[in-house]
């Protein structure tokens, strides 16, 4: 059957001829460069930004029983934080009075120099 | 309306206790411009500028073991207070003793006990003269 070349008829045509078959994204629907960069940018390799302004940091250091523990760059408000010992050694040591800017270090029964590694979320 | 940049204009900033004989030690690290909210931050006058070159020193811009004397940054390794040292102390004094003794059924030597009554004294504030710790038994 021969079909009448109206214009939707050769636009469907090519279209189904040319292009090939799929889902595709809504022009403009996508996240540019600016807010990527701006979710995820960082100069530190302990800080790791993420959207909607979280934020984690992953860092080692040496502490002593009631040191004062600062995070790498502050927080606007933390969510929490984990600390632990990082090495062959008995240390059991917490991380308490957590502020958006560091934490203080227990550790059982004390100690000196205790190599430990923190992680803490929170939010830009 | 306040501007991060009018208020914060040296963008990096270390916070530190203003009424803490100096030097006290960084209480911590502000990178004000990246911040998405700003409340609770000190005023900027109330902080030391951090360059930004110190900013992005990693032997410079470090978790523990700087401090503030005169509107600088300097190293500064913070003592903890003579209470929470007797209080560790008198941790691990107790573990020693009943290691060492009350789980043998033996009798603490009369060197411990004082050891341990002078750490208890100064650990819950009855002892307010000493300014350091006693010295453990050898054995």
């Amino acid at each position: 059957m021969l079909a009448v070349p109206t214009t939707d008829n050769v636009y469907s045509q090519i279209t189904s001829y040319a292009q090939p078959k799929g889902s595709y994204q809504a022009a403009g629907d996508y996240v540019t460069t600016d807010i990527y960069n701006s979710d995820f940018n960082t100069t530190s390799d302990n800080v790791i930004n993420l959207p909607y302004q979280n934020r984690e940091q992953v860092f080692t250091t040496t502490a002593s029983a009631g040191d004062i523990v600062t995070f790498p760059v502050a927080f606007s408000s933390v969510q929490g934080c984990i600390c632990h010992v990082q090495g062959n050694s008995d240390y059991n040591v917490k991380a308490f009075n957590v502020t958006n800017t560091g934490f203080t270090l227990h550790i059982n029964s004390g100690g000196n120099n205790a190599p430990i590694v923190v992680y803490a979320k929170g939010k830009k | 309306m306040s501007d991060v940049k009018t208020d914060y204009p040296a963008r990096y900033y270390a916070s530190y206790d203003t009424t803490a004989t100096q030097p006290t030690q960084v209480t911590g690290w502000y990178d004000t411009w990246d911040m998405s909210s700003l409340d609770g931050v000190p005023a900027a006058s109330s902080m030391v500028v951090v360059t930004e070159t110190q900013w992005n020193d990693a032997t410079f811009h470090l978790p523990i073991g700087k401090g503030v004397k005169d509107g600088v940054i300097v190293d500064f390794m913070p003592t903890a207070p003579l209470t929470t040292q007797a209080s560790y102390a008198l941790s691990s004094a107790r573990t020693y003793v009943q290691n060492n003794y009350t789980i043998l059924n033996e009798t603490t030597p009369d060197a411990w006990v004082t050891y341990l009554k002078a750490l208890m004294a100064i650990a819950n504030g009855t002892d307010t003269t000493s300014t350091t710790l006693p010295t453990a038994p050898t054995t």
